[in-house]
C-alpha cells in the first residue's frame, strides 16, 4: 500500500519500500492533492484545481505530463490508476501521514511546505483543527494523570497551531496555573492580549479576561479540579459518551438535590467531550416566569451553529431557523426571512423540523453533546422539542444529557421522559448522591487549607453536599466561628465582605435570574460604571464564567443572594435595560417588577408576537394574559389574546377576550375589529356563516372615510362568504368592487381574490373556469407565496379532476409540489394531492412510493395528526392499488389514533371496503356497523354516504359468497347514485357534489363523484355477469 | 316546550335504518305526511356541524315548500323544520344482543306556539316509526 508523508519534506513508500518522488513540483502536488482527496476523480476536475489559470486543454495536457512523471518515479501502476477521463491515487489504498512527530513543530505551514494554493491553505486549516483536537485530548490526559509539564507542552503546541484560538489559550493559562507557573501564565496572558490587539484589533472576550484575572490573582479554574468522589458517575457518563461517539446516541438523565454537583459533573464531561473533538452545546433553565418559547433550544442551536459547517444552498431549513434567531441562519450561510406558514401549528412544526435538521447536520462531521442543565426550568415547547430530538438519537452520534433537581415536580419533564421511554430511546438515569466524607474534605482542601477541626466541621455540616462544603469552607476561612446556619446566611456573609463594585455586580446578576451573555454582562458593567477587570475573581467564588456566560456558580447561590435583597425595583429596571433587546418576555418581567406596568405590557405583547411566529400558542396566550393584567383597558391586547385562544382551539376564552375588547373599542375602530373577527372565523375557526355575520357588521360600521385597505378586506371577506357558503351570486360583483378601490397593490390580497374566485366558480360547478384562473398570469404571481400556491394549484387540480382531466390535474399538483417543496407541511399537502391524482390515474407504483415517503416525512415531525392523516391517505392509495390488507391496517391505525384529519364514517367505510375485498367478510361487516355509529364528518354529504354503504354491503355479500345479495346491493347503490347525479347535475351543471370548497381535503377527501361510482358498479357487475359460452 | 318520545325495535341491522334516516330522498316512503323532497344546498357551510339542507312538501300542500335541515351526530340524526321550528331527533343503537337488530328512539320538540299539534304529531310519528322499522326490515 502506498504511504505518503505530507508534513515536512514530502516522502513516500510502497509497502515499506521507499519510493522516489517525481522531481516536478506539479507532479508532487498532484500526488498530494489526490492523497488528501481520496477516491476517483475526473481529469477535468484535477486539472482545474492544479492548473487554475491555464485553458482547459492546456491544463489537461499538463495533467497528462504530471501523471507520466508520477508513473515514471513511482512505478507504472502501483501509485496511480488512470482511465480515459479519471485518475485515482493508490489503487490499493493510500495511507496519508500528517501526524505531528514527537517534539515536532506545530506550524501548519509545515504541511506541503512551499505550496501556496487555495486547496493547500484549506488543507492546512483542516489539519490545524484536527491536530488541535488531538493535542487538547492529549493535554487533558496528561493533566489528569498528573504530568503537568507534558500537559503544558501539548497545550503550547495547540496554541502554536492557531495563535488566535482563545479557547486553546485559556486552557494553556489554566494549565500553567495548575502547574504552579503563575509568572508564565501572566506572561502568556499579556502576550496573547497584545497579539489579539496587534493582529486583529480586538480585546480578549470576557471569558478570556476572567482567565487572565485568575492568572493575576493566582486562582485556578474550578472546571476540572473540583470534581471529587464522582468516579462511578463519571465512568457512566464516559461510557455513554463513548457509545454516542460511535454512532449509538444516548440520553442520560442525571438527578440529584440542589448543589450536589450535577452541573460540575456535566462540566467535566463537556471538557472531555470537547477535548475528544465533540461539538458541545449547553442550555440552562431560566428562573424567570414565562421564559421565551424555545429559549432552551435557542441556546442549544446557537451552540451547535457556532462552528457548524455552512449548509449548501438549496436547503430551506437554515432559513427556518431564523424564526428563533436571525443569527442562526446567517451563521450557516443562509440569511433571510422565512415565509409565513399561515397557521401557528404549522410554524411550530417548521421550527421543530429545522432544529432537528440542524442537529443532524451538526453531528454529521463530529459527535455532539447536548446538555439541558436544570431541565425542570426549561420552557415548555423546548421540552417538547427535546422529546422529538431524543427519539432520534439512536442512530446519531449524540449524547443528550438532562440534569434535574430531585423533588421538583414538572409534569412536562415527566411527559418527556415517558415519551422517550415509549419510543424506545436509549435512556439511562442515575442519581448523584451525597459525597463520601473524604471527598467532601478534598473539595474543601482544594480551596483552602483548614485545620483539622475546621475540616471536621465542613464535613459534618455539609452532609455530602459539595456546594455547602464550598460555602462552609469559605465562611470558616473568613473567620466564622462555625458553619453558617444556612446557605443564605453564608451567601449574605460573603456578599457583605465584597467591595462595593463587586457587591453591586453580584446583586444585579442575582436580579437577572439567569447567567448573562457576554454582551449583556458588558452592558451591565458599563451601565454600572465599573472597571471590568477581575470583578469575577473578587466575587468570593459566587460568580463564574461558564459557556461564555456570567452567572452564579450555582442557582442556589443566586436565589440566596436575591432573597437577601431589599427593594429590588431599581435593580430590575436596570437589568431590563441591559438584557438583549430580543428577550421581550424577560424584559417584561423585569419591567413589571420595576413598577412599570405599561412598558411591561408592551414587552409582553412583543414577546407574544414572537411566540406566535414560532407556533408557541400556549406561551403566547400566557404572555398576553400578563400583558392585559398590566393594561386591562387596551382593546388591541384583548383582540390579540382572543385570536391566540382561537388558534389554540380554546373557543370560550376566545369569546371572553372578544367580549372584553368590544366595549373598549373606540367607534372608529369597530369596523376593523369586526373585520378581524371575520377573518378569524374565516381562517382559524372556519365558520363561514359566523364570518359572514362579522363581515356584514364590519361593512355596516365602516366610516365614510374608511381606509381603502380596510374596505378591501371587508369586501373580500364578504365575497369569500358568498363564494363558499352564500348564494354564490355576489362574489364576482364584490371582487369587481374591490378591484376598483384605490387601495395600494398588495400581493396577499390579490392572491386572496384569485382564490375566492376559484372557490366560487367551483362551488357553482364552473370547474373549467376555475382551473383557468390557476393557469393565468396573476396566479403565477400569487404563487410566489407557498401557502397561496398550494391553495391555487391544488384547488385547480381538484377542478380538473371534476372535468375529467386527470392528466391536467397531475400537472397542477406538480406545480403545487414545485412551489411548496421547501415549506414543510404545505409541501406535504401538495405531495399528498399528487399521490392521490397519481392513484386516480392508475399509476399505483408511483402513488404508493410517494404515499410511503409522505408518511415517513410526517413521522419525523412531532405532529400526531399529520402522521395519522398520512397513514389514512396512504391506506386509500393502497386500496386503489389492490393492496387490501395493508390498506385496511393503515386506515385502522389512523382511526385508532383518534386525531387523523378524516371523516370517521368515510374512513370507516374505506376500511370496510378494504376488508371485504381482502375476503374478510365478518371483519368488514363489523367495521361497517361500527363506522355508521360514528359522527358524520363535515366534509361528508350524508346522502352520498348512503350509496357507499350499499356498495360496501355488496362487497361484503360477495366476500360471503352471496352473489344474489351482492347484485341487489349494487342495484340499490346504483339507484341512489343516479338520483344523486341528477340532483348534482341540476345544481352545478356537472355531476359533482361534495365539499369542493375549503372543506375536506380535495382531491383526497370531500369529493363525491356519482359518475365515477357508477362506473365502478358497472365494472363489478360485468365481472360478476355469467360468461357466454365461447362458440367454436 | 311540548315534547314527546317514542321508541321501537327493528330486526333490521343498523345499516338499513341508518341509510333510510340519512337519505331525505326516501323520507316520503316512510315519514308520515311527507309527499315530496327536493335536495338543497349540497355543501355544508359549517365545518363544525355537518348540515344537509333540503326542501319538503307535505301531502295536500303542494304550494308550501318547507325548508328543512338534517344534522348528524354519532348514531344521531336531527331533522329541524326551518318554517315551524319542529325538531325531530332520531337515535340509533345496536341491540344489546348483537345481531338481533336495531333500537330506535325518537325525541320530538314542538315550539310552544304550536303546542296544539302535539297529539297529531305523536300519532303521525308513531306511524312513521312503524313504517321506518318495516321498511328497514324489508331492505
Amino acid at each position: 500500500m502506498l504511504r505518503l508523508r505530507l508534513l515536512g519534506p514530502m516522502a513516500a513508500d510502497l509497502d515499506g519500500t521507499p519510493v522516489a518522488l517525481p522531481p516536478s513540483e506539479r507532479a508532487r502536488a498532484l500526488m498530494a492533492w489526490l492523497a488528501l482527496h481520496p477516491g476517483e476523480h475526473s481529469r477535468a476536475e484535477v486539472a482545474a484545481v492544479l492548473w487554475p489559470d491555464a485553458a482547459p486543454s492546456a491544463a489537461r495536457a499538463s495533467l497528462r505530463t504530471a501523471i507520466w512523471e508520477v508513473r515514471r518515479s513511482c512505478g507504472d501502476s502501483a501509485a496511480l490508476r488512470t482511465g480515459r477521463n479519471t485518475v485515482t491515487l493508490g489503487p490499493d489504498g493510500v495511507v496519508v501521514d500528517t501526524a505531528l512527530e514527537s517534539g515536532g513543530d506545530a506550524d501548519p505551514e509545515r504541511l506541503l511546505p512551499g505550496l501556496d494554493e487555495e486547496w493547500v491553505r484549506r488543507a492546512r486549516t483542516r489539519w490545524a483543527d484536527e491536530q488541535g483536537r488531538v493535542l487538547a485530548r492529549l493535554a487533558d490526559g496528561a493533566h489528569v494523570s498528573g504530568d503537568a509539564a507534558e500537559a503544558v507542552r501539548l497545550s503550547r503546541l495547540r496554541c502554536q497551531l492557531n495563535p488566535l484560538d482563545e479557547g486553546a489559550h485559556r486552557e494553556l493559562v489554566d494549565l500553567l496555573l495548575a502547574a504552579g507557573e503563575r509568572a508564565q501564565a501572566i506572561s502568556e496572558a499579556r502576550t496573547f492580549a497584545r497579539r489579539l490587539h496587534d493582529e486583529v484589533g480586538v480585546t480578549p472576550s470576557p471569558e478570556t479576561r476572567a482567565v487572565h484575572a485568575r492568572a493575576q490573582t493566582g486562582s485556578r479554574s474550578g472546571s476540572a479540579a473540583t470534581l471529587f468522589g464522582r468516579g462511578r458517575e463519571l465512568q457512566a457518563l464516559k461510557a455513554a459518551l463513548q457509545q454516542a461517539v460511535t454512532g449509538h446516541g444516548q440520553v442520560v438523565v442525571i438527578s440529584g438535590e440542589a448543589g450536589i454537583g450535577k452541573t460540575t459533573l456535566v462540566g467535566d464531561l463537556l471538557h472531555r467531550a470537547q477535548a475528544a473533538g465533540a461539538r458541545c452545546a449547553v442550555a440552562t433553565g431560566v428562573d424567570v416566569g414565562g421564559g421565551t418559547p424555545f429559549g432552551s433550544w435557542l441556546d442549544l442551536a446557537e451552540g451547535l451553529a457556532r462552528d457548524a459547517r455552512r449548509v449548501p444552498s438549496g436547503q430551506a431549513w437554515p432559513v427556518e431557523l431564523n424564526r428563533l434567531s436571525a443569527d442562526l441562519g446567517v451563521g450557516l450561510g443562509h440569511p433571510g426571512t422565512p415565509s409565513s406558514a399561515g397557521a401557528p401549528e404549522l410554524e411550530r412544526i417548521r421550527v421543530f423540523d429545522a432544529v432537528l435538521r440542524l442537529v443532524e447536520w451538526s453531528c454529521a462531521d463530529r459527535p455532539c453533546v447536548l446538555v439541558l442543565d436544570d431541565v425542570h426550568r426549561a420552557d415548555r415547547v423546548s421540552l417538547r422539542l427535546t422529546a422529538v430530538v431524543g427519539r432520534r438519537v439512536t442512530h446519531l452520534p449524540i449524547l443528550l444529557v438532562l440534569t434535574r433537581r430531585t423533588g421538583v415536580r414538572r409534569p412536562e419533564v415527566e411527559a418527556l421522559l415517558e415519551d422517550l421511554a415509549a419510543h424506545g430511546a436509549p435512556v439511562s438515569r442515575f442519581d448523584v448522591g451525597p459525597l463520601p466524607d473524604e471527598a467532601v474534605a478534598a473539595v474543601s482542601r482544594s480551596l483552602h487549607r483548614l485545620d483539622a477541626e475546621q475540616l471536621r466541621q465542613v464535613v459534618a455540616s455539609s452532609e455530602g453536599n459539595p456546594l455547602l462544603a464550598v460555602e462552609t469552607t469559605r465562611a470558616l476561612v473568613q473567620g466564622s466561628s462555625g458553619p453558617p446556619p444556612s446557605l443564605r446566611a453564608a451567601v449574605t456573609a460573603s456578599i457583605g465582605r465584597l467591595g462595593d463594585d463587586v457587591h453591586t455586580l453580584v446583586q444585579m446578576v442575582a436580579v437577572a435570574g439567569r447567567p448573562l451573555r457576554a454582551s449583556e454582562a458588558e452592558r451591565l458593567v458599563d451601565r454600572l460604571g465599573l472597571e471590568a477587570r477581575d470583578l469575577v475573581e473578587r466575587s468570593e467564588g459566587l460568580l463564574a464564567w461558564r459557556d461564555g456566560r456570567l452567572g452564579f456558580r450555582h442557582e442556589l447561590l443566586r436565589s440566596a443572594a436575591y432573597a437577601g435583597l431589599g427593594d429590588a425595583a431599581a435593580a430590575h429596571d436596570l437589568i431590563a435595560g441591559v438584557l438583549d433587546p430580543e428577550e421581550h418576555s424577560e424584559i417584561g418581567h423585569h419591567l413589571a417588577a420595576a413598577g412599570r406596568p405599561q412598558d411591561a405590557a408592551n414587552a409582553w405583547a412583543r414577546a407574544a408576537r414572537g411566540a406566535r411566529t414560532v407556533g408557541a400558542l400556549p406561551e403566547a396566550a400566557a404572555l398576553l394574559e400578563l400583558a392585559v393584567s398590566q393594561r386591562p383597558s387596551d382593546a388591541e391586547l384583548w383582540l390579540e389574546l382572543g385570536e391566540v385562544y382561537a388558534w389554540a382551539g380554546r373557543w370560550e376564552e376566545s369569546e371572553r377576550a372578544w367580549s372584553q375588547a368590544l366595549p373598549l373599542l373606540a367607534p372608529e375602530r369597530l369596523a376593523a375589529a369586526w373585520c378581524r373577527r371575520g377573518l378569524q372565523f374565516r381562517t382559524v375557526i372556519c365558520h363561514p356563516v359566523q364570518a359572514l355575520t362579522a363581515y356584514h357588521r364590519a361593512r355596516d360600521l365602516l366610516p365614510p372615510d374608511a381606509h381603502p385597505e380596510l374596505v378591501r378586506d371587508v369586501l373580500q371577506g364578504l365575497a369569500w362568504g358568498d363564494a363558499v357558503a352564500g348564494s354564490g351570486a355576489q362574489f364576482e360583483q364584490l371582487l369587481e368592487q374591490v378591484s376598483g378601490l384605490p387601495a395600494p397593490p398588495n400581493s396577499h390580497a390579490s392572491a386572496d381574490a384569485l382564490e375566492i374566485r376559484m372557490q366560487g366558480l367551483m362551488r357553482a360547478g364552473r370547474f373549467a373556469e376555475a382551473a383557468a384562473v390557476a393557469r393565468g398570469r396573476e396566479a403565477s404571481l400569487a404563487a410566489s407565496r407557498s401557502d397561496r400556491a398550494y391553495a391555487l394549484f391544488v384547488n385547480a387540480a381538484c377542478a380538473l379532476v371534476c372535468v375529467g382531466d386527470d392528466e391536467g390535474a397531475l400537472a397542477m399538483a406538480d406545480r403545487a409540489v414545485d412551489a411548496t417543496r421547501d415549506h414543510g407541511v404545505i409541501g406535504i399537502n401538495s405531495l399528498t394531492a399528487r399521490a392521490q391524482v397519481l392513484s386516480r390515474l392508475g399509476r399505483h407504483g408511483e402513488a404508493m412510493d410517494l404515499a410511503e415517503d409522505i408518511q415517513a416525512r410526517c413521522d419525523r415531525l412531532d405532529a400526531p395528526r399529520l402522521s395519522a392523516t398520512a397513514r389514512h391517505d396512504r391506506g386509500l392509495v393502497l386500496l386503489r392499488a389492490g393492496r387490501f390488507e395493508e390498506a385496511a391496517d393503515l386506515i385502522a391505525q389512523a382511526l385508532d389514533t383518534g386525531v387523523a384529519d378524516v371523516s370517521l364514517v368515510s374512513a370507516g367505510l374505506a376500511r370496510s371496503e378494504a376488508l371485504a375485498l381482502a375476503g374478510r367478510a365478518k371483519d368488514a361487516s363489523a367495521a361497517l356497523r361500527h363506522s355508521l355509529l360514528q359522527p358524520v364528518g363535515p366534509a361528508d354529504q350524508a346522502w352520498a354516504l348512503v350509496p357507499r354503504v350499499a356498495w360496501v354491503q355488496a362487497l361484503v355479500a360477495l366476500a360471503e359468497g352471496q352473489r344474489v345479495e351482492a347484485m341487489r346491493r349494487l342495484d340499490e347503490s346504483e339507484a341512489t347514485w343516479r338520483s344523486l347525479a341528477a340532483t348534482a347535475r341540476a345544481a352545478t351543471g356537472q355531476a359533482y357534489v361534495g365539499s369542493l370548497v375549503d372543506l375536506g381535503r380535495p382531491p383526497v377527501l370531500g369529493l363525491v363523484e356519482p359518475e365515477r361510482e357508477l362506473s365502478r358498479i358497472d365494472r363489478l357487475r360485468q365481472e360478476l355477469a355469467p360468461r357466454e359460452p365461447v362458440r367454436s | 316546550m311540548p315534547t314527546f318520545a317514542l321508541s321501537a325495535h327493528t330486526p333490521a341491522p343498523v345499516e338499513e335504518v341508518w341509510k333510510l334516516l340519512h337519505d331525505p330522498g326516501r323520507f316520503p316512503e316512510w315519514w308520515d305526511g311527507v309527499a315530496t323532497i327536493q335536495s338543497g344546498t349540497p355543501a355544508s357551510p359549517n365545518r363544525a356541524e355537518p348540515v344537509t339542507g333540503y326542501t319538503m312538501w307535505l301531502e295536500g300542500y303542494p304550494e308550501y315548500p318547507m325548508g328543512q335541515e338534517l344534522r348528524t351526530g354519532p348514531g344521531v340524526v336531527t331533522v329541524s323544520c326551518l318554517v315551524s321550528d319542529l325538531q325531530y331527533t332520531w337515535r340509533l343503537s345496536e341491540s344489546s344482543n348483537p345481531g338481533t337488530g336495531t333500537d330506535i328512539s325518537l325525541h320530538v320538540e314542538i315550539p310552544e306556539i304550536e303546542g296544539h299539534r302535539l297529539e297529531t304529531q305523536r300519532t303521525a310519528m308513531s306511524r312513521s316509526l312503524k313504517q321506518l322499522t318495516r321498511l328497514a326490515s324489508a331492505s
